[in-house]
């Protein structure tokens, strides 16, 4: 079994649990009665992903309404995507939500309730964020890739209250503890009615639809090949546990994002991917591999066991919790074995580069 | 993954395939194995166990020429079938001789004959095969190698050698393996159990944690010693379609006995071909192995072992084990 060598690597999602609220009082109580989480983790490189210039949230959403109330529009130091996904393992176009989404400085209002990535470069202003209706009885998942270790937003809203910059400026819980997002505000803010909002389509390339598209739902074109590399090469090709309704987004279909992204409901035990030899790989770039639980009234539960190997020496660790793991470039990792699976899973797959270079060790 | 400490633990079938296209003498038998392998205990680290995995497809007498022998060693003879989907379907009419008086025994079901040590038996004869498979058969004997003395027409004069008609003299030693069914169609048989036993297993999963993992099998029965007329001996038969953990809730375990446990495919026309690729830890330090051959994990008393993961299935695959003793102690290791 493990000897602990690559312990630090696999992440705990509730390591990143928010700072707890006084008593009596519910935590995330900024957002109560908002679109907003009901349950979020938010992991980043600073406190939780090794360094990574990386973070990434992940949560269930039921709630109706803006999602930071007078706070947005807002911007980051780096790019991100914003992604909406739903819940059903059996329809995996289904969202289960209306979104409203504003964009650019224009405040160009876009609408979508399908599942959907949402590319905002560094410095694009981006949000209100906005449920308008929820249809999946049990909610929605809702999860951000940003390209940074240390969340910083810049708030730029007109209806920030004293009492909210107070309240996110001490969102670290004291006892020294960082605060999850760094939160700073425009000196200029803006004004988001039906007046300043605007309809049209300089940013409808900014939202995408995510289609189930990977070599488990079709064969593979030449260039889709190409795109996975040593992966679909040598025999090697979808084991039991693969799922087919995943949706692999590069760099090319994320505005030239230095990102890659896999995502997917998995619901079968078995090898996730079959081939010759002991099926460790390396990537040239960092990667972080996320098993997520699809069960909304707990956020902390998984509904499968999972091993993963690390290294050369394929060090074997078992997740059963929701989890993070890091492979940082060059580190062998995999075969991903499911053991068994009592609920659908989610698996997230977040690779720091444009393309995903595989090469096998073993 | 594995540093090979227990390596020698896990064989190949193919090790002890037996070419036997001409038969013995130089005789193609017409109701032999086109197929068979036969591991010794110089191929099971030393147990004091052979075992064969036979797979036939053609009626008549299996050993032309030698009809009845004895062995100075009990031995049981298990006849399966290879229809997966249902444990309990044959596919042929067998018939075989036991005792000096050659009583013959038919069945046309999954059974089990045991001999007992210096039991005088044979011959074997597939009168019809239905199964467009054929059928599977394993010798298990308790012995490192094979010791046959010939009886009969070239022996023992007292032996006959004209088979007649069963008394039921011998009856207790054929048992159709449906005596052991423990899970058909993936769920427990509750009715082999009376409802304490059902009580117990109910609270011992309660405590342990353990529970059945999708890996495990979808048809399965287990003999123990009793039902084998007091053999220190139980042995297993199941075929298994899906991916995943065997059991969930628990690491390795022991047994005070040794065992082995045998993976086979189900194709008929390859013996070599498993269908499925299965991973296995052995030791203290969960060494892990993985195999998608036929292949055999030998267990001596008190090595831990598993958990089994099966990691993909082609096509069901077949499971036996031999676990040298009448009752299965197992005592979790972790």
């Amino acid at each position: 079994m493990a000897t602990g060598k690559y312990q630090h690597l696999l992440k705990a999602l509730n390591i990143a649990a928010m700072p707890r609220a006084p008593q009596g009082q519910a935590s995330m109580n900024m957002f109560r009665n908002t679109g907003n989480a009901d349950s979020i983790y938010w992991l980043n490189g600073r406190d939780h992903l090794e360094g990574l210039a990386l973070n990434f949230s992940w949560g269930f959403y039921t709630g109706l309404g803006d999602w930071h109330p007078g706070m947005d529009p807002h911007v980051h130091p780096y790019p991100e995507c914003l992604v909406f996904v739903g819940l059903d393992p059996d329809k995996p176009e289904y969202l289960g939500a209306k979104m409203q989404y504003y964009l650019g400085k224009e405040l160009e209002i876009h609408k979508f309730d399908k599942p959907s990535v949402i590319v905002a470069p560094a410095g694009f202003l981006h949000c209100p964020s906005v449920t308008l209706d929820v249809t999946n009885p049990i909610g929605y998942s809702f999860f951000i890739i940003s390209l940074g270790a240390d969340p910083t937003s810049r708030w730029l809203g007109d209806g920030i209250s004293g009492e909210q910059v107070q309240m996110m400026q001490g969102a670290g819980g004291g006892g020294g503890r960082k605060a999850p997002m760094n939160s700073s505000f425009g000196t200029k803010r803006v004004h988001v009615s039906e007046e300043t909002a605007t309809h049209g389509h300089l940013y409808d390339h900014h939202i995408k639809p995510l289609k189930p598209n990977t070599m488990t739902s079709h064969r593979l074109t030449a260039e889709e090949k190409a795109q996975y590399g040593e992966m679909v090469k040598g025999g090697r090709k979808p084991g039991p546990a693969m799922t087919d309704q995943a949706v692999w987004m590069f760099g090319k279909d994320l505005e030239g994002m230095d990102v890659n992204f896999c995502w997917g409901i998995h619901r079968q035990p078995g090898v996730w991917l079959r081939g010759p030899g002991s099926g460790a790989h390396v990537h040239p770039v960092d990667e972080v591999l996320i098993f997520a639980g699809t069960e909304p009234s707990n956020i902390d539960y998984l509904g499968a066991e999972i091993q993963i190997d690390m290294g050369l020496e394929h060090e074997r660790y078992i997740i059963e919790k929701p989890t993070a793991v890091i492979c940082p470039a060059g580190l062998p990792h995999s075969p991903i074995v499911t053991r068994w699976v009592d609920k659908p899973y989610a698996f997230l797959l977040i690779s720091l580069g444009a393309t995903h270079e595989t090469n096998y060790v073993d | 993954m594995a540093t090979n400490k227990y390596e020698h633990f896990i064989k190949s079938l193919s090790i002890g395939r037996i070419k036997n296209k001409q038969g013995r003498r130089g005789v193609k038998s017409p109701g032999d194995a086109d197929q068979k392998m036969l591991l010794k205990g110089q191929n099971l680290e030393g147990m004091n166990l052979h075992f064969t995995w036979e797979l036939h497809n053609k009626p008549g007498d299996w050993a032309t020429g030698r009809n009845v022998h004895i062995h100075p060693y009990p031995e049981c003879h298990v006849f399966a079938g290879l229809d997966t989907a249902n444990i309990n379907y044959l596919g042929a009419d067998i018939e075989c001789c036991l005792g000096e008086e050659q009583e013959i025994y038919a069945f046309n079901e999954p059974t089990v004959v045991i001999i007992p040590a210096g039991l005088p038996h044979g011959p074997t004869v597939t009168k019809r095969i239905y199964s467009p498979k054929g059928f599977g058969f394993y010798v298990a004997a308790m012995s490192a190698s094979p010791e046959t003395s010939c009886t009969g027409a070239a022996g023992d004069k007292n032996i006959k050698t004209k088979p007649i008609k069963s008394t039921g003299k011998y009856a207790h030693l054929v048992k159709p393996l449906r005596a052991g069914l423990l899970t058909e169609r993936g769920k427990l048989n509750t009715a082999r159990f009376t409802p304490e036993q059902l009580a117990q297993r109910e609270e011992m999963s309660k405590k342990s944690g353990e529970k059945l993992g999708p890996g495990n099998a979808d048809h399965l029965t287990w003999l123990y010693g009793k039902d084998l007329n007091g053999l220190d001996l139980n042995l297993i038969w199941g075929f298994f379609s899906k991916p995943g953990i065997w059991h969930r809730g628990i690491g390795a375990h022991v047994h005070p006995t040794d065992e082995v446990l045998v993976f086979v495919g189900t194709d008929p026309n390859h013996i070599n071909y498993l269908g499925a690729e299965i991973e296995i830890d052995l030791g203290k330090e969960h060494e892990r192995y993985v195999f998608d051959k036929p292949s055999v994990v030998i267990c001596p008393a008190g090595l831990p072992h598993n958990p089994i993961v099966v990691r993909w299935v082609d096509r069901p695959y077949a499971f036996f084990s031999i676990g040298l003793s009448g009752e299965r102690e197992t005592t979790s290791f972790d």
